[in-house]
Formats: C-alpha cells, structure tokens, sequence
C-alpha cells in the first residue's frame, strides 16, 4: 500500500537524520501466496532517561487501539531505514529471527532515504532463507555448524519481490493531478554528480573490509596457535606411545592467550553487508554511466 | 640523706671530667640553682637555662666553644628546647638524688650565694642584685628549716662579706666613677637593701664578724672550687703559650694565687690560708668532708688528665678555657671587665698576652647595644692575639645558639682592630676571609636569601678584599694552604692566607641569583637590586683580572665561566647600534659586519669561551660554556656561527645526561636559537628547534621560568624547592610569548602549504601538533569575534592563509597589538618584519596554488605575482621549485610566463578507490596465509596450485598498478619534454584555447 510507504517516508522525515536509524511495526495479513501490507506505525524514539518504557507494552496498546478502529492489526514484520545500504548486522538479524520464528510470514522492509531523495525510491524486504532459520534455531555458529547447513553470505537473506498498489480512487486522483500539473522537477533523477555519493559508500565499503581483514589476521593467529597445539598434542601421543613422559602445557597457555576465534556469524554478516555495499555501488554506477551517456550525447547533439 | 648539696655538681664534675671541661664545677651550680629556683619545665627561664645547659654539654663533647652570644636572653624555639630537655635527661638523673627538705633549700641558698659570690668577683653589680633578691626569697621560704635548724652560719657570712664589699665599692670613688650606670645603680640599690636586711641579723653577723674562722672551711671548700675552675682556666691560657709546663706545676703555682683571689675583695686583709677545718656545724663538717675529698679527687683527675690534654689537643682545651671564661663572663651580661681582676691578671701572671686574653670580654652582652669590645685595655695586641680572637669567634659558627649578626659584628671590629694596629694585610684577608663566609652563613637554610644590607656588606668586604689583594701581590691565598702553613704575621715573607676568593665570588654570584630569584620581578625592588647586577661583574672581572696572573688553569676556567655566565644572555647594544651606524656609513660585506659587532662581548665570549675549550678539564664548564656561547652568538643573529658550534659540540646527543642546571641552560640555548633562525628567516630551522620545547607544553619549566601548577602527587615540598632554587631570575627570562608565537607563525609558515598539499592523503602527518591544537582550540569556537590573543591572531592567520589570503594574514600577523606583543621586542624589528611578510606571501603563493591547482588549466605568473606582490622572478622560481619537488603536476610556458595545470592529481574518489584497492590487497594477503595455513597440513598438489594461480593474478594487479606508475612517469616525461619545447607546445596549446 503505498501508505505504508509514505508513512514510513514521513517517518523518516521527522525523526530520522544521518545515520540515524528509525524502525517501526507493519500490520496486514497474508492473502493467498502474497502477504499484502496495509498499514504501519512507528516505534517511538525513547531516549536514555526513560528506559522504564515498555516497547511491547506499547505495541500491544497500538494494535488493539487500531483494531478498535477497525484496522488490520496482524503484526506481520518491521520496517527500518537505512544509512547508504548498511542494514546487515546482527541485530537485524536477531529481530528478523524472533519476528520470522513468532509469525512466519514476517518480513523486514528496508527503506533507503538517500537513494529515494536522489529520486528513486529505495524500499527492499527481505526475509531470512529457512536455512539460516534452522541454524539460528540452534543457536549453532560455529564454523562447522555454518559449514554443515552450507551458508554462505549470498543465502542468508531472501529479497521479496514487492509491488505497491494503491486504491482505485487514489490512482484517479494521481492521473488527474497528472494533468494539472505542469512538468514536475525531476532533476533529481538526472543529477549527474556522483562523487559524494560513491565516496561515502566507498569509505563505508572500506570499514567493512577493514573489518574483515583484521578478523583474517586473528583467524590466521588462531589457526597458527591451534596447529601449534595440535603438534604439541601429536608429540605427546607418540611420546606416550614410546612411553615418555608427555611435554608439559603450560608454556602453551603462556605462548598465546587461550584463541579465540572470531565469531564466525559475524564475519558472515560482514561478508554480506560488502556484498550489499558491492551490489549499491554497482547499481549506482551503471545508473550513473548511464546518465552521463545521456549527456554526452545531449551535448554533442547540442554543440 | 645527708649528702651534701655538693654532691650533684661533684657527679657533675666526674662526668665533666671525661671529657675535660673542670670548669664546669665552677659553673654548673649555678645552673642547678636556677633550676631549683623555678623548675617548671618549660618556661622562658629554664630553656634558657637548659639551653645553655645543653650547649655547654655539647661543648665539652665537641670540644668546640659556644660563644656566649647563646646566653644572651633571646627566645629559644620550642624545638630547641624540647631537645635540649632531651639531651639534658640523663644529667637530670644522676642530679635527682632524694635530699632532705633542709638540704635541698641549703643547697639552694648555697647556690645563690655561690652566684652572688662569682657576681661580686666580677663586680657585676646588677647581678648581685638580682641573685640577692632571689636569695632573701629562698630564704624566706626555708623559714621553717631555719627556724629549727637557726640560721645557716654561710647565709651569715655571705651577708657580712656583701656588706663589706658593697662598702669597700661605695668607698671607692674612682672605681664606682668607672662603673656603667646600670651597675652604680645596682650597687647604691643593693646596698641600701642589704644594710636594712642585715639589721634583723645584726648580731650574727657581729658574732661571725668576730670569728670569722667558724666556717672557713665552708669558704676554703669553695676557694678550692674556684681555684680548681681558676687553674684549669690558667692551665688553658698556659696551655698555649708553653705547653711544656705540666698541669701539676700549674695546680702548684696557681693555687695561692687563685684562693688569693677572693680574699682580696671579700675579706681585705683576713687571712684565709691558715682556716682550719673545724667547723660547728656537724652537717656541714661531714658534708666538707666528703666534697673536700672529692674536689681533690677531681683535681688530681684533672691534673692527669690535663696533662695528656695539654699535649694532644692543646687547641681544643685552649678553646674550652677560653669559652668559659667568655662565657662566665658574657653571662653576666657586662660589658666592662672588673679592673681589679685585670690588674690582678696580669700581675699576678705577667704572662701579658695570655692572661690578656683571660681578661677579654668578647663581645657577648647582646643586652646592652653596645659595641662589644674585643680586647681588655692594655692587651697588646699582635697576629697571634688576633688570630686566636679570630678562631673563638669562628668556633661559634654553625652553632645552634649562635648569634650570627653579631658575630659578624664581632668580626668586623676585629678586622678594624687589625687595621688600627697594623697588623699587616696578611691578618686582614683572613678576617675578611672569615667575616665573608659568615655573612653567607648567616642564612641557616639554604633556600633563604640574604637580605639588602648583608648583601651590600658582603660586596663591601668582597670589594675590599680584592683591594688588598692587588695592592699587596705578595698575598697567597689558596684553598690547600693548611692551617698551620699560613703565614699571616711575618712581612717580610710573602703572607700565605688559607682561603679561596673564588669560592666567595662564586658563592657571591649565587646568592645574587637567589636574591634576584626572591624578589618579585614586577617590584621597584627588583630593579634596585639589579643594578648589583654592575657590581657583581665588576667583582667577577677584577676577579678575573687577578686570577689572570695567579690563579691556577681550573680556577682561571670557573672565573671565566663566571664572566660568561654574566655575559651570554646580554644584548650587546653598544656593539648593535656599532654596526648599525657602519653599515650606514658604508656598505660592507656582511662578514665584515660581524667582525666590527663582536668588538665588545662577542670577543670576550670568544676569548674565554676558547680558552675553556681548551682549558678546561671540567666537562661541566666547558658544556655550559660553548651553550652560552652559542646563545650569545644566536642572540646577536650571528645564526651560522650558532648553529655550527651546536652541530660541533653534539650537546644534542648526550644533554639529557646533564644535571638539570644545565639542562635549562640547553633548553634555552636551543630556544634562542629558534629565534634567532626565525629572525634570519629560517623557518624551518627555527621551527625544528622550538618544536621539542614547545611541544611538551611546558616551556616554562623547561626553561626554568616559572613552575607550572601541578598537583601535589606529581612533586612533595621537596622537590618544589629544589626546583626553585633552579628557576631563572626574571631578568633573565626569554619571553615565552615572543617564543611562542615565532614558533606558531613558523608552524603556521610550514603546515599550511603542508596541509594544502597533502589535503586527500590518508597518510599525512601533522608537523606540529600544537599548532593544530590551536586550529582545533580556534575552530570549536562557537562566536569568532575578532582575534584578541597572539594565538587567536596566528589561528586567524593561518585561516587566510589557507585561503591564499595573504593579505589578510599579513593583517593578522602584523599589526599594532602584535607589534607591542611580539615583534617590537626584537632587535631588528623591522627586518623581522620585512622577512616575516615576504614569507607570507610565498608561503601563500604555495598555498594557493596547492588549493586552487585543480580549477586551473592554467596561470599566468604575472597574474601571481600582483596577487602575492611578489616579484616575477620570485614567482617563477617558488613555481619551479615545486614543480620539481612534484608538488605541483604543471609545467611553465616561458614565453607566455604561464604555468599550465596537468590535472593529474587524483581526485578525492580516485584517492579512496585507491586506498580501498589497497586495504583490499591487504585482506587478500590475509586470506591468503589463513588459507595456505589450512592447506599447508595437507598441502596438496592442488592448493599450490591454486595459490599459484592467485598470485598470477596480485601479479596481474601489480602490474596494473606498474601501468599506472608508467603513466605518470610518462606524464612527467611530456612534462619535461613540455618544458623543452614549450614553442611547440604552446602552439598546441593555443590551438586547444581556440577550439574552446
């Protein structure tokens, strides 16, 4: 409905700027093989000093208040804005999992305002693949466990297709508006800068490598530390074996700190974030390309 | 019980004995009177009392002498006293013996009468008062014992004897005329009294008048006493004039004579010699009885070890009967010495100087402000007299109790004795010697400084004693003359004199520096005692002059310190305005210019300064001395000539080794050296020589001008003072302000150009730190209003200049509150400030063309030299140096005097693709040995492989990034081949300009 998406247009608007981020509560039903979105309302910014605010004390009141209007209040997903596509993280993940494990067909709508104010709106869903499902149902990240349920970061989360539609009586209005108005300013759309744009994204592309090259680092110290041990481990039970006595431990646990090897999940959402941070930047640059095409040809058709 | 009331002072003596001061028999009851007299612990009266008490035991440890300066009545400090109750503990044990009521009151009156009894030998009338007053009160109070016991037969005589005493004085009109007036007072008082007191004992005293026998034991006992004290006074005199003579003769030969002594005055013609030992009183005969055995044992003790004293410390118990004497007499608190006593003195000895001596009342009598005097009348006075004067005075010098005022007035009379008597420069010097040591002493505590009048006098005596010096150049003087060497008195050879000038000059200069360290630099007093400043050098420099023909090679090298010390830090005005005044009168080279200005102390600099290079085996002086050199040729702008000797001399390396003196003349060195590099226009010199003193943002304490508040953790009391004691004296002081500004204006000279060309680099470093502290301090301002401070004013600048705004930081820069703040206070100012806007405009020129090189495609350089105000050539060559340094991707078209932009610097985006390639080259390296780790257990056919296959591919990339370096290695190739055929370029050129 696309007063859903100007709603949570509007909410941005208001109460979101930067990076902040702004989250909210969709409500419809599911028709079909299609869950149609009707309507939404947004969580309230709560600020530090009343944290004795009751998030679902207050969804509750907000749904049984709609319903006293006769509004659709199935709770079917969540909406959220997002900075330059950097929405892949863990805790999306986590509420996309209790949302998904509670209601099936919940979705999580991803609004991106920049994009939308370069003239294109950006609004994407997505839902967590049943494989990722299951391995968070066990609550198994372990590198072997992720090995096991082959999960890569391309299928962790599945995009769904979305179509707004308004009422008939609003589509009248629009073609009617269509004819009064006079050309719209659609410059927008055309803006051929594109440097603060990529630029931001790329910086944004490059914490994220950053990231994941210092996880490879830690990995690689762990595995070297791990090998180490398991040498160590082999030695003594060949010693054993011959019957010597085994090498003590100890200077083990003093040549590295107990290894810890970076949460596995983690790198995976990193992984994918890149992945949506490659997938932005390539979209923008083709639209890109394309506009300035566009004005060569417009120039040279001019001079 | 019944012991005597002689007994403590008997246990006393023994414990005297070991260590040899028998006078102490003779002095200590009246101590022990007095503390029976008022025993309250710790009252005005009995710290004095213990005090004394307790020098004196510290006297005859030490066998140093108190002087009797401690007698007189000042207030003792608390502490003082609490350690004199201390120390004085054990002497109060054997001292608490349980005696009978009556014996304790006897012995009190005993004691008091023994005073009176010393009182009246001396004629000191004013104390027989007041020991009589405090008799009768004893008296009173024992009324009861009396009254049993009837009255004491040595109160009685005590009381006919003062009787006819005060009489025999009233009588003697010539001696009452030479009394002072407190004394006849005394004496008229006194005898009014005793006349009405006595007339309640009249018939005692008829009775005891008509016997006198009755107690003359009582009375031989305490001749022997006196005697004892006597003789082993006149063993010490003796002692040194013959020591041959053994203590046994002395006892011998002096013992008539001593117990002569109280008859005369007491008894006038009764004969005492013939008392025999009877005596009524049976206490008293028991208690003679004992003490008589004991004063004998002492004596014999006394004799003995006289002997061996006599022998190896004549010196010591030279000055231990000196003392008490002295102090005997000081206690009393007269000034004029008995003429009787005198007389008798000398002619019952006729050892003229020694007993001399024996009559001396030194100086003590702090009572009455009156010029002590030295010598008793008549004494001849020689060297010897004097020099031994001039060691009993010096005894008292770091005693607790000493009253160094008036010892230094002590020694001041005796220089002027010395001088009244001729007694030759050699006694003069030594005085002086003596009488400057004692004015630094004056000051106990180290942090104290000296006030204006010692401080005048010491110059005084120090400006006399060079007097001397170089009138009679047959004085030696030196640290290593032994005591015993010198020769003071003998004319005819040259004087030797132990003592270092120098060592006083030095300790002079550094009380100077004190005083100037606690004065308040703001004050009228300040600059009073700076003009001292004049009098020091000249004491340096005469000094210095007589070192020059005497001194030995490391004395010569700490005198020349000294002069370089007062030197260094001194603009040279004279030589200054010299040179101006030359270079207007005709144009010279710049060498030659030099020359002409160091004529005054740049060549005395140079002279001492070179004779310590060579000289000096001190690495400390000569370290100090090539840092001041180096500051006197940075404070005269000679820069080359500063800045080599620095290089030369590697100070940079080991100086944090140097104590911290020395350090913050480094420190200040350095600093001047800055300035000095930033007034010839070095700015990057000037900045890299401030950058480590300013950058710790301690400046002030690194330079020694001032500490900075910090909490108390970081240093106790302890270390503040001696951190003070370390500060710079104001006149000193290198403007932290002015330093602080050449530095950020250098910073900003340095930075800005450096910011605008490194604006995309990831990588860029900040030259100076603090200066970007500022911009930050500058940019979190929420309201800019014009700059007020030197550093708002510098912020403000370095803003315009990051615009290419030269105009406006030059306002900024350059203005009248910076003038007065900054720029006036140097000496060539307006050369500074010629230098400073010229740098400016370059510096902008740079600037702008780093900003704005990428909105050109081209510039014409006259169009940048009307914006900077630059001359053409100026501008072309800035342009061409940074073309080759590749500051700036453009090349110059000679005959349009154009420079032409390439664009080849990467934009911002090109910048971060960049960078992301390369963090991204970094993860893949990571991955990589992550990956050949997993694999390398197994390592198989196929991983190597695979690697080998990924590194085709890095190879790939780096061969594409190769390309890239092609590129712009070609791009600079056109550049230079630009450059080369800038014709055919610009016809290219021109038809590119025509096609737009």
């Amino acid at each position: 409905m696309s007063y859903v998406v100007l709603k949570i247009i509007k909410h941005y608007q208001e109460e979101g700027q930067g990076n902040e981020v702004v989250q909210g509560v969709l409500l419809g039903l599911v028709v079909e093989d299609r869950l149609e979105i009707t309507n939404c309302f947004p969580f309230p910014q709560h600020t530090e000093d009343d944290a004795d605010f009751d998030e679902v004390q207050y969804q509750m009141e907000m749904m049984r208040s709609l319903r006293h209007v006769n509004i659709d209040h199935l709770h079917v997903g969540w909406y959220q804005s997002t900075y330059y596509g950097s929405f892949v993280s863990r805790a999306l993940l986590d509420s996309q999992f209790s949302y998904q494990h509670a209601i099936e067909e919940s979705v999580v709508l991803i609004y991106d305002p920049i994009k939308t104010a370069q003239g294109s709106l950006s609004l994407k869903a997505y839902r967590l693949t049943p494989k990722l499902m299951e391995i968070c149902k066990e609550k198994d990240f372990t590198p072997e466990g992720l090995k096991k349920a082959n999960v890569g970061f391309e299928c962790m989360f599945e995009e769904v297709p979305i179509v707004i539609k308004n009422s008939h009586l609003i589509n009248v209005l629009m073609w009617e508006l269509e004819e009064k108005s006079t050309l719209a300013d659609k410059h927008e759309l055309l803006n051929l800068s594109s440097s603060n744009h990529l630029e931001k994204s790329l910086q944004l592309l490059m914490d994220r490598v950053y990231q994941i090259s210092t996880d490879c680092l830690s990995l690689f110290s762990v595995s070297v530390s791990l090998q180490y041990v398991q040498r160590r481990q082999q030695e003594n039970v060949q010693r054993q074996s011959r019957g010597e006595p085994p090498l003590p431990e100890e200077d083990i646990s003093k040549m590295f700190k107990p290894p810890q090897a970076p949460p596995r999940m983690d790198t995976l959402l990193i992984a994918g974030q890149i992945n949506t941070y490659c997938q932005n930047i390539k979209e923008f640059t083709s639209q890109n390309l394309g506009k300035l095409f566009m004005a060569e040809a417009l120039q040279g058709h001019n001079s | 019980i019944s012991l005597s009331c002689r007994i403590p002072s008997a246990v006393v003596t023994r414990r005297g004995i070991a260590k040899k001061p028998n006078w102490i028999i003779h002095q200590f009851p009246i101590d022990r009177q007095l503390q029976n007299d008022n025993f309250v612990p710790v009252n005005g009266v009995n710290n004095f009392i213990m005090s004394r008490f307790f020098a004196t035991g510290s006297d005859s440890e030490s066998e140093e002498s108190s002087s009797g300066d401690e007698i007189a009545p000042k207030p003792t400090g608390s502490t003082f006293a609490k350690q004199s109750l201390l120390l004085s503990d054990d002497e109060e044990d054997t001292k608490r013996v349980v005696r009978s009521a009556k014996d304790k009151r006897f012995e009190e009156l005993t004691n008091l009468i023994k005073t009176i009894r010393n009182a009246m030998k001396i004629r000191d009338m004013a104390k027989c008062l007041e020991e009589f007053e405090s008799l009768c009160k004893a008296f009173l109070k024992s009324k009861n014992i009396v009254d049993k016991e009837g009255v004491p037969p040595f109160y009685i005589r005590l009381l006919a004897d003062l009787e006819d005493y005060l009489n025999e004085l009233w009588e003697d009109k010539e001696g009452k005329k030479k009394m002072n007036k407190n004394n006849a007072k005394a004496l008229s008082t006194l005898r009014q009294k005793i006349r009405k007191y006595n007339r309640d004992y009249e018939a005692e005293i008829g009775s005891y008048k008509e016997n006198p026998e009755q107690s003359a034991d009582e009375e031989e006992e305490k001749d022997d006493e006196d005697s004892e004290g006597s003789s082993s006074d006149s063993k010490g005199e003796k002692g040194e004039d013959d020591d041959g003579m053994s203590a046994k003769t002395f006892l011998k030969k002096k013992t008539p004579e001593a117990t002569g002594d109280p008859r005369k005055f007491l008894k006038g013609a009764e004969d005492e010699e013939s008392d025999s030992d009877d005596d009524d009183d049976e206490d008293w005969g028991s208690d003679t009885v004992d003490s008589d055995s004991e004063s004998e044992d002492d004596e014999g003790k006394n004799a003995s070890l006289a002997v061996v004293f006599l022998k190896k410390t004549q010196d010591g118990e030279r000055r231990s009967g000196d003392k008490k004497k002295e102090k005997d007499d000081r206690k009393k608190g007269h000034r004029k010495k008995l003429q009787q006593e005198e007389g008798e003195g000398e002619e019952g000895e006729g050892e003229g100087e020694g007993e001399g001596e024996w009559e001396k009342v030194k100086g003590g009598a702090p009572l009455v402000k009156e010029k002590p005097k030295m010598f008793a009348k008549g004494t001849e006075i020689n060297t010897t007299v004097v020099v031994k004067k001039l060691n009993e005075i010096l005894q008292a010098r770091g005693k607790k109790g000493t009253d160094r005022a008036a010892q230094i007035e002590l020694l001041h009379a005796l220089a002027v004795i010395s001088a009244e008597h001729n007694l030759g420069e050699g006694i003069l010097v030594k005085i002086k010697f003596n009488i400057i040591a004692s004015l630094y002493d004056y000051n106990p505590n180290l942090a104290a400084f000296m006030k204006a009048d010692m401080w005048k006098k010491c110059l005084d005596c120090i400006d006399e004693l060079l007097n001397i010096l170089f009138d009679n150049q047959n004085i030696f003087i030196g640290e290593n003359i032994a005591e015993d060497s010198e020769n003071l008195a003998i004319s005819d050879q040259p004087f030797r004199v132990r003592g270092c000038i120098l060592t006083l000059v030095e300790r002079m200069d550094e009380e100077f520096t004190k005083i100037m360290q606690n004065t308040d630099p703001h004050s009228q007093e300040y600059v009073d005692n700076l003009k001292d400043e004049g009098r020091v050098c000249g004491i340096i420099d005469r000094l210095l002059l007589y070192l020059d023909t005497k001194g030995s090679t490391e004395e010569i090298c700490r005198v020349y310190l000294r002069r370089i010390m007062h030197t260094y830090y001194k603009f040279d005005y004279k030589a200054h305005r010299r040179s101006l005044a030359h270079q207007e009168g005709e144009s010279k080279s710049e060498q030659d210019q030099a020359e002409c200005e160091g004529e005054d102390s740049a060549i005395l600099m140079d002279r001492l300064c070179k004779f310590i290079y060579a000289k000096d085996r001190t690495d400390r002086i000569r370290t100090c001395a090539i840092l001041c050199h180096i500051y006197h040729h940075a404070l005269h702008s000679r820069w080359y000539q500063a800045r080599d000797l620095m290089l030369m001399s590697h100070l940079q390396d080991n100086i944090q080794h140097a104590d911290p003196p020395v350090q913050i003349l480094y420190n200040r060195t350095m600093v001047q050296l800055g300035i000095c590099a930033f007034r010839q226009g070095m700015i990057k010199d000037a900045h890299n020589a401030l950058l480590d003193i300013q950058s710790s943002g301690r400046a002030k304490e690194l330079l020694g001008q001032g500490l900075l508040m910090r909490n108390m953790q970081e240093r106790n009391a302890e270390q503040e003072k001696i951190e003070k004691r370390r500060q710079v004296p104001f006149h000193m002081h290198i403007n932290l302000e002015l330093l602080e500004c050449v530095y950020l204006v250098s910073a900003m000279l340095l930075e800005i150009p450096y910011m605008a060309a490194h604006e995309f680099d990831a990588r860029r470093r900040m030259i100076s730190k603090q200066f970007h502290h500022q911009l930050r301090v500058g940019e979190r301002q929420p309201l800019l209003g014009p700059p007020e401070s030197m550093r708002e004013h510098v912020v403000a600048a370095s803003k315009a200049m990051k615009m290419g705004d030269w105009r406006t930081c030059h306002g900024f820069i350059i203005n009248e509150k910076m003038n007065s703040k900054v720029w006036d206070l140097f000496p060539e100012t307006q050369c500074v400030r010629e230098m400073l806007v010229r740098k400016i405009q370059e510096e902008s020129l740079r600037t702008y063309l780093f900003t704005y090189s990428s909105v050109y495609d081209s510039i014409s350089m006259e169009t940048l030299s009307e914006m900077f105000e630059l001359e053409l050539p100026t501008v072309h060559s800035i342009i061409s140096k940074m073309i080759i340094n590749e500051e700036l991707m453009a090349s110059l078209d000679q005959p349009t005097q154009t420079v032409v932009m390439h664009r080849t610097e990467p934009t911002s985006l090109q910048n971060m693709a960049l960078q992301l390639a390369e963090k991204l080259g970094g993860l893949v390296e990571n991955n990589e040995r992550v990956f050949d780790l997993k694999q390398g257990v197994y390592g198989g056919y196929f991983n190597r492989d695979q690697k080998g296959g990924y590194q085709q591919k890095q190879g790939y990339q780096r061969d594409q990034r190769g390309g890239y370096q092609q590129k712009q290695g070609y791009q600079r190739d056109q550049r230079g081949g630009y450059q080369q055929r800038g014709g055919y370029q610009r016809g290219g050129y021109r038809q590119n300009q025509s096609s737009y």
